[in-house]
């Protein structure tokens, strides 16, 4: 029985097993690819040069692949993000830098380098209060040129395709607010300054909500999978403990969860770099239905512990070791760390395989190929 | 006389406003600014300790560096005055292409902790540039960290440069999330570190402070 690629999205996200396990590049969050390992892989293929598509912003340098190349790897998802608004665009400030629409300052150290956030509007506040919210111009959640030709896009896909959709909802609550606030800062108020820190995720909260409102309205009935992004956790522990994220930050996500719920069937991807174990139950409890991207060497995060735990609650989207198997290893070894994934997050389906984050530049070519080739040529599991 | 256990419970609970106030209480009794210092650095350890047993998390160690940070700045003077100065010195930086600092600025707070001086260069830091603040400080210490392993290469060379750089007795230390001690050994650190904590008692045994 070989099944088309949505379908097999589907019934994997109901955790059905499938034909093969789905794969993914491109399509869900944190799934793209540096340019450099980009174009070793063009040449690796023997693929023509092309002019590169940058992906978004905000995550390092990376780029969309070709159709040619997903194509080739037999991709099973296409993935949408929300653009910006012409209402109210980023704001050149120098040649390397600009103020984006929540006022956050973005700068790139060299031409070719990518932008990072460097100072946010509360930032420099010493004694944050509720009441420095005000001043402030919030961007307009619901405005709806962020989606403006998305329907057709997505419409256009489903005919002439049978890819699954994933809409790419960008960083939630609790970055954004560090973004805004400062990213050591706001985990000092999470402590603090609690009145400030629960007022300023609210109000971002609002704002991300109109967003997901107007862009669910729009395609909510077309899509398979929306992610949102909202890193949870550092390579050792959560970043926080499970009380205080319930106090302080599980509301927010909660209000947030409901608002995508009650707009779509797609699944609920959450994406989250680190040590989340500790928080998983809360996050299945708030409504999240897949993880993502599963960084299976972050402590607690053995993908046999966490497919026994919470299998049954939740799908896994991601899986492949980047830190040190697909940048360092042998193509045998990619392989083997694929088969592994396939069985141990694999088996009874809920899984899409992808790499953990995105494929950074040192990744050889042969390990791309490894990978996804390993996927293809295995069925439903490895053994 | 000012309660020095007092002192440490307030940096161990992140409350600067009592770790001011009883740090001003122990100067202006007069106490040995060696004891007010030590109790501190006992606070920060503890919450070391607190940290690699997921008793705490980013939160609370983010309160108490700046608690003892402010209580810090109130001895600093009394200190000088007494002509005591920090164990030792360190520089640290984030490597050359790697923004991430969160683990850097941990490792910072907890040596500041165990009362070393840490000279703190930041994120996307040249290799070149943590041999030339080391030797500028004198520095009995480089830390180096990195989180994208595109960027490790840069930490091979910021050791080649140190070593380089000929100051007498440096050690060297790297961290970070991709970083193993293999990886250490291979490009000539002398130690790695898996976290925050482990950093203070890797430092301690690497320039002989106890």
């Amino acid at each position: 029985m070989s099944l088309g690629h949505r379908e097999r999205v589907i019934r994997a996200l109901n955790h059905q097993e499938t034909d093969r396990v789905p794969v993914d590049l491109g399509g869900g969050p944190a799934t793209m690819i540096h340019p450099d390992a980009y174009e070793a892989l063009l040449r690796h293929l023997g693929f023509p040069e092309e002019e590169l598509v940058e992906g978004p912003a905000g995550e390092g340098q990376i780029v969309v692949p070709s159709e040619r190349v997903l194509q080739r790897f037999d991709i099973d998802v296409r993935g949408f993000q929300l653009g910006g608004t012409r209402g109210a665009p980023n704001v050149k400030t120098g040649p390397t830098s600009y103020v984006d629409e929540w006022g956050v300052t973005w700068e790139k150290s060299a031409h070719t380098a990518p932008y990072i956030n460097v100072h946010g509007p509360f930032q420099d506040l010493d004694e944050p209060d509720v009441k420095d919210l005000e001043p402030v111009r919030w961007p307009v959640g619901d405005d709806p040129d962020r989606i403006r030709g998305m329907r057709e896009a997505m419409e256009h896909l489903r005919r002439t395709t049978d890819y699954a959709i994933v809409l790419n909802l960008p960083n939630s609550t609790f970055a954004l607010s560090q973004r805004l606030r400062g990213f050591s800062e706001l985990f000092e108020d999470l402590l603090l300054n609690q009145a400030f820190a629960t007022a300023l995720q609210e109000r971002v909260t609002d704002v991300i909500c109109g967003m997901a409102t107007v862009a669910l309205r729009d395609v909510g009935d077309l899509i398979d999978g929306v992610s949102f992004a909202d890193d949870m956790g550092i390579q050792t522990q959560s970043y926080m403990s499970r009380s205080l994220y319930r106090s302080m930050v599980k509301p927010h996500h909660a209000r947030f969860v409901a608002t995508l719920r009650a707009l779509t069937r797609a699944r609920i991807i959450m994406h989250s770099d680190g040590a989340i174990h500790e928080l998983l139950p809360d996050l299945i409890d708030v409504g999240v239905e897949v993880i993502n991207p599963v960084q299976v060497n972050a402590e607690g995060m053995d993908p046999e512990r966490l497919k026994r735990e919470f299998g049954a609650d939740l799908c896994f989207w991601g899986g492949v070791d980047t830190q040190k198997v697909l940048p360092y290893g042998s193509p045998a070894d990619v392989a083997d760390e694929v088969r592994r994934r396939l069985t141990d997050l694999g088996r009874g389906g809920g899984y899409v395989l992808a790499s953990v984050h995105n494929i950074q530049a040192e990744v050889p070519p042969e390990n791309v190929v490894a990978m996804f080739d390993t996927a293809l040529a295995a069925g439903a599991r490895a053994g | 006389m000012a309660d020095l256990q007092a002192l440490t419970s307030a940096i161990e609970a992140g409350d600067r406003a009592t770790a001011a106030r009883v740090t001003n209480e122990a100067i202006g009794d007069g106490m040995d600014p060696k004891a007010i210092l030590g109790a501190m650095v006992a606070a920060m350890a503890e919450v070391g300790r607190r940290f690699q047993c997921n008793e705490a998390y980013v939160p609370e160690m983010l309160i108490s560096a700046r608690a003892m940070k402010e209580a810090t700045a109130l001895l600093t003077p009394v200190l000088v005055g007494a002509g005591i100065r920090p164990l030792r010195t360190a520089v640290i930086g984030t490597i050359r292409g790697d923004l991430h600092d969160l683990g850097k600025n941990l490792v910072g707070m907890m040596w500041r902790g165990a009362n070393i001086e840490v000279i703190d260069l930041g994120t996307n830091v040249a290799p070149a540039r943590f041999a030339e603040a080391a030797k500028e400080h004198g520095a009995d210490l480089v830390g180096i960290s990195a989180l994208l392993t595109t960027t490790m290469g840069g930490m091979r060379e910021a050791v080649a440069a140190v070593r380089a750089a000929d100051i007498p007795g440096v050690k060297i230390i790297v961290g970070g999330a991709p970083v193993t001690t293999e990886f250490a050994t291979q490009i000539g650190a002398d130690a790695y570190a898996p976290d925050a904590a482990t950093a203070v008692d890797v430092a301690k045994a690497l320039v002989n402070i106890s």
